[in-house]
C-alpha cells in the first residue's frame, strides 16, 4: 500500500502545474527554483518555517532580509499603498492569494484567534480559487509564463516524487486540523501559477479524502509520521475553516481517486490520512472548534 | 474600549481591554457661568473581568472588555451588564452616602460593649457620611458561549437580554444565571462550510420581540421572537445587491457588517461596514434608505489595509438623541458626522492637540490627490494604528464619548441648535 501512494504522488506531481520544493533531504532547507532553469535560491528552514511561496513578489521580500539584492517591484516603489491596479490581474489575485494563505497560516496567538476574520479570509481564499478553477483550462501543460518583467516563479516538471513522509503535520494531541491550507514544510504546493484549475481542484480536493475511509483504514499511522515535528502546532489553529470542499458530495471515488489532489494538499490531506474513519474526524474536529 | 452611556445620560461606562470598568458621572449644571454644562468625572472604578485560561484548547480567554451595557433604572441603583469574549457579568452601582450611629450593643468602631457598661437604650440614627459608590456583581452568566461574544443587548422588557457570538445568540433573564434560551444558531453541521458569521445584535427599543442581527456577509436579519423559539428564519432580510463597478478581491470583506443599532425610534436600522454607514428603513428590505461614505478614499487602498489587517477592524457607529445625526469612528484619530436632514458631514479630531478644554473643533479634511489645501491631510500620512472604534452618544443631548487607544474624550457642543 505504501508504495503505491508513493506511485501515485509522483504521477500527481508531474501532471501538476504547481509550485514544488525540492527537499534537500541532508540539511533540510530547500531548494526554490525562481525561473525554471534559473539559479536557484536557497531558504532557510527553521523551526517555524513561514515560507512564503508564489508570486516572486512575496518571494523578494522575504529573500531581502537574507542580503539578497532584487530589483524594487512596482509594488514597493509606490511606497506600498498600492497602486495595486498597477499589477495585472492575475498577479494581483496572487498576491492576494499568498496574503490570505499567510494570514491563514499565521495564527499562533496565544488567545483564541478572530472566528470572523477567519471566515472572511477562507471565503476570499475560495473566491480566489473558483476564479482560477473557471478560468483554467483541462490540459496539464506548463503554465504560460507571466508577463516577462515580473519573474512568477514556474513550475518545473522534472521534479521528483515528493516523499510521503516530508511535510506532513499532526497536531501534538493526535487530532486532525484539516484546514490548515498550506503546510509549514510544503508551501511551494499552493497555486505557485495563477491559472490553473488543477491546483485549485488539489487545494480542495484535500476534504474529498476524507470520506475515503477504505484508504485511511490501511495506513499505519505511526510508521509514516514518526519522524515529524509537530511541536508548532497546536490543536487551536483556527485554520480548520479556510477550506471547504469544493466539490460538495465527497463521495468516495476509490483509493486511487482520493490520492490525486494528495500532494497539493499538503497538510490538509495528510493529517485527514492520519484518521481511520471519517466519524473520527467529526468528533476530533467538535472537540476542538470547542462546539 | 468599549463606552455606553446609561439611558440618561447622567453616567457614562468604560471597560478597557485590562477588564476594567470606569464610571463617569455628570455633575449637575451648576448655574454660576451661564455655559457651564456638567461635566464628566469618575464615578467608580472596577475590575469587571481578569484573564483567565482554557485548559481544555490551552487558549487564553481575554480579558478585555468588548461590550457594556445599561439597564434602565428602576431603584436607586443602577445595573450594567458588562462582557469579554466568554462571560457576561451584571454589576451593581449604589452610593452609600449616609451610615447608621448610635448602636447599643456596638461602639463606634465597632467593638462590642461589655453588656454591663450599657444604661440606656437609645434608637442607632443615620448621619451622612462622604459618598461612596460601591459597585458589586450580582450575576455571572458564564459557560453559555463557544465563540467570542460581540454583542449583549438589553430587552425593552426588562427582564431579558440577549447575547451574541460569532455563530449563536441566547436570550438570558435577567435573574437565571444558569440556563439561557438559544434563540439564534448559524453554526453548520460541518464546519468546513462556514462562510458566514454574526457582527452585531442589538433588540429593538420598543418591541420585545424583535431583534435584528448583522452578518460579515453584509446582511441584516430582523427576527420575531413570536414566530418560534428558534429565530433561525428571519422575518426580514435586509441585503443591498452588490454594486458590479465597485467589485474587487475585498467586496466580501468590506462588506461586511461591524455594528448594527437601531434608531431611537425604532423606525430605522444603522449599520456600519469598513467604508460606509448606511441608514436602513425597517420596511425597505431591499436597499438602505441613506448610504454614507465614511472613507472611500480607502477604496483603493484595501489591498495594504488587507495587508496590514486593518480591513478586519470593527468600527461602532451612534444614532444622536433625535436620530438626525450619524456618527462613526474612522483612522487618524478622526470621527465623522452625518446630518441626515442637511446632508452635512464633517470630519473631526480626538487628539490631545486640538482638544483644550473648551476648544472648538476643527473640521479637517481628508484630500485624496488633486488639489491640496492647507492643513488637509493626504491619504498616504494617516495613521492607521490610530483608530476610533467606539464612540457613544448622550441619549438626549449633543454630547458624545470618543475612545481614541488609551483616552477617552467626551465633547459637548455648546450651542445647541446645529452640530459642531
Amino acid at each position: 500500500m505504501y508504495s503505491k501512494y508513493a506511485t501515485d504522488v509522483s504521477t500527481q506531481v508531474q501532471n501538476s502545474q504547481l509550485q514544488l520544493m525540492q527537499k534537500d533531504v541532508d540539511t533540510g532547507s530547500y531548494w526554490l527554483p525562481l525561473v525554471a532553469g534559473g539559479p536557484k535560491c536557497r531558504l532557510q528552514v527553521g523551526p517555524n518555517p513561514r515560507l512564503k511561496v508564489g508570486s516572486s513578489l512575496s518571494l523578494t521580500r522575504y529573500m531581502l532580509g537574507r542580503g539578497v539584492k532584487r530589483k524594487m517591484s512596482e509594488y514597493e516603489a509606490s511606497g506600498g499603498l498600492g497602486p495595486l491596479p498597477d499589477l495585472p490581474y492575475p498577479q494581483q489575485r496572487q498576491l492576494v492569494l499568498d496574503l490570505c494563505l499567510n494570514k491563514l497560516q499565521g495564527c499562533h496567538t496565544r488567545a483564541e484567534p478572530s472566528l470572523h476574520r477567519s471566515v472572511l479570509l477562507a471565503n476570499t481564499l475560495r473566491h480566489i480559487q473558483e476564479e482560477l478553477r473557471r478560468e483554467g483550462g483541462d490540459p496539464p501543460a506548463i503554465l504560460a509564463p507571466a508577463p516577462p518583467h515580473v519573474a512568477t516563479p514556474l513550475h518545473s516538471p522534472d521534479m521528483p516524487p515528493i516523499p510521503p513522509d516530508c511535510g506532513v503535520i499532526c497536531s501534538p494531541t493526535g487530532g486532525c486540523w484539516p484546514g490548515l491550507p498550506i503546510a509549514m514544510k510544503e508551501p511551494g504546493l499552493i497555486g505557485g501559477c495563477g491559472d490553473n484549475t488543477r491546483s485549485s481542484d488539489s487545494l480542495f480536493g484535500s476534504f474529498e479524502i476524507t470520506n475515503s475511509t477504505s484508504y485511511l483504514t490501511d495506513l499505519a499511522f505511526d510508521d509514516i509520521f514518526e519522524d515529524i515535528d509537530t511541536s508548532m502546532y497546536d490543536s487551536s489553529d483556527f485554520s480548520v475553516l479556510a477550506l471547504p470542499p469544493a466539490r460538495g458530495t465527497g463521495t468516495t471515488t476509490g483509493p486511487e481517486d482520493s490520492l490525486k489532489p494528495f500532494p497539493s494538499c499538503t497538510s490538509t490531506s495528510t493529517l485527514q490520512l492520519c484518521l481511520t474513519d471519517l466519524n473520527d474526524l467529526d468528533h476530533i474536529m467538535e472537540i476542538l472548534v470547542g462546539s | 474600549n468599549a463606552i455606553s452611556f446609561n439611558q440618561t445620560g447622567e453616567l457614562l461606562a468604560t471597560g478597557d481591554k485590562g477588564g476594567r470598568v470606569v464610571i463617569f458621572q455628570r455633575e449637575p449644571e451648576c448655574n454660576n457661568e451661564p455655559y457651564c454644562q456638567g461635566e464628566y468625572n469618575v464615578y467608580s472604578t472596577f475590575q469587571s473581568h481578569e484573564p483567565e485560561f482554557d485548559y481544555l484548547k490551552s487558549l487564553e480567554i481575554e480579558e478585555k472588555i468588548n461590550k457594556i451595557r445599561w439597564l434602565p433604572q428602576q431603584n436607586a441603583a443602577h445595573f450594567l451588564l458588562s462582557t469579554n469574549d466568554k462571560t457576561i457579568k451584571l454589576w451593581k452601582v449604589s452610593e452609600r452616602d449616609k451610615r447608621p450611629e448610635g448602636y447599643n450593643l456596638k461602639d463606634e468602631e465597632g467593638r462590642l460593649k461589655d453588656v454591663s457598661t450599657v444604661t440606656s437604650l437609645q434608637v442607632p440614627v443615620l448621619k451622612p457620611m462622604d459618598l461612596m459608590v460601591e459597585v458589586s456583581p450580582r450575576r455571572v452568566f458564564a459557560n453559555a458561549h463557544t465563540y467570542h461574544v460581540n454583542s449583549i443587548s438589553v430587552n425593552s422588557d426588562c427582564e431579558t437580554y440577549m447575547s451574541a457570538d460569532d455563530l449563536r445568540i441566547n436570550l438570558w433573564h435577567l435573574a437565571i444565571t444558569d440556563r439561557s434560551f438559544n434563540i439564534v444558531d448559524i453554526k453548520p453541521a460541518n464546519m468546513e462550510e462556514l462562510t458566514e458569521v454574526i457582527t452585531a445584535a442589538e433588540f429593538h427599543p420598543h418591541h420585545c420581540h424583535l431583534f435584528v442581527y448583522s452578518s460579515s456577509k453584509g446582511t441584516l436579519r430582523l427576527c420575531d421572537m413570536r414566530a418560534a423559539a428558534l429565530c433561525d428564519k428571519h422575518a426580514k432580510l435586509f441585503e443591498e445587491p452588490e454594486d458590479p463597478s465597485n467589485r474587487s478581491f475585498f467586496s466580501e470583506i468590506i462588506s461586511s457588517i461591524s455594528d448594527v443599532k437601531f434608531s431611537h425610534s425604532g423606525r430605522y436600522l444603522l449599520t456600519r461596514d469598513y467604508l460606509t454607514v448606511k441608514v436602513w428603513d425597517l420596511n425597505m428590505e431591499n436597499k438602505p434608505m441613506e448610504t454614507y461614505q465614511v472613507h472611500d478614499y480607502l477604496r483603493s487602498k484595501l489591498c495594504s489595509l488587507y495587508e496590514n489587517d486593518c480591513i478586519f477592524d470593527k468600527f461602532e457607529c451612534a444614532w444622536n438623541g433625535s436620530d438626525s445625526v450619524i456618527m462613526t469612528g474612522a483612522y487618524n484619530n478622526f470621527f465623522r458626522m452625518f446630518d441626515r436632514n442637511t446632508k452635512r458631514d464633517v470630519t473631526l479630531e480626538a487628539s490631545r492637540e486640538s482638544s483644550k478644554p473648551r476648544a472648538v473643533l476643527k473640521p479637517r479634511r481628508v484630500c485624496a490627490g488633486g488639489k491640496r489645501r492647507k492643513d488637509d491631510i493626504s491619504v498616504d500620512s494617516l495613521d492607521f494604528t490610530k483608530k476610533i472604534l467606539h464612540t457613544a452618544w448622550h441619549p438626549a443631548e449633543n454630547i458624545i464619548a470618543i475612545a481614541a487607544t488609551n483616552n477617552l474624550y467626551i465633547f459637548q457642543d455648546k450651542v445647541n441648535s446645529e452640530m459642531h
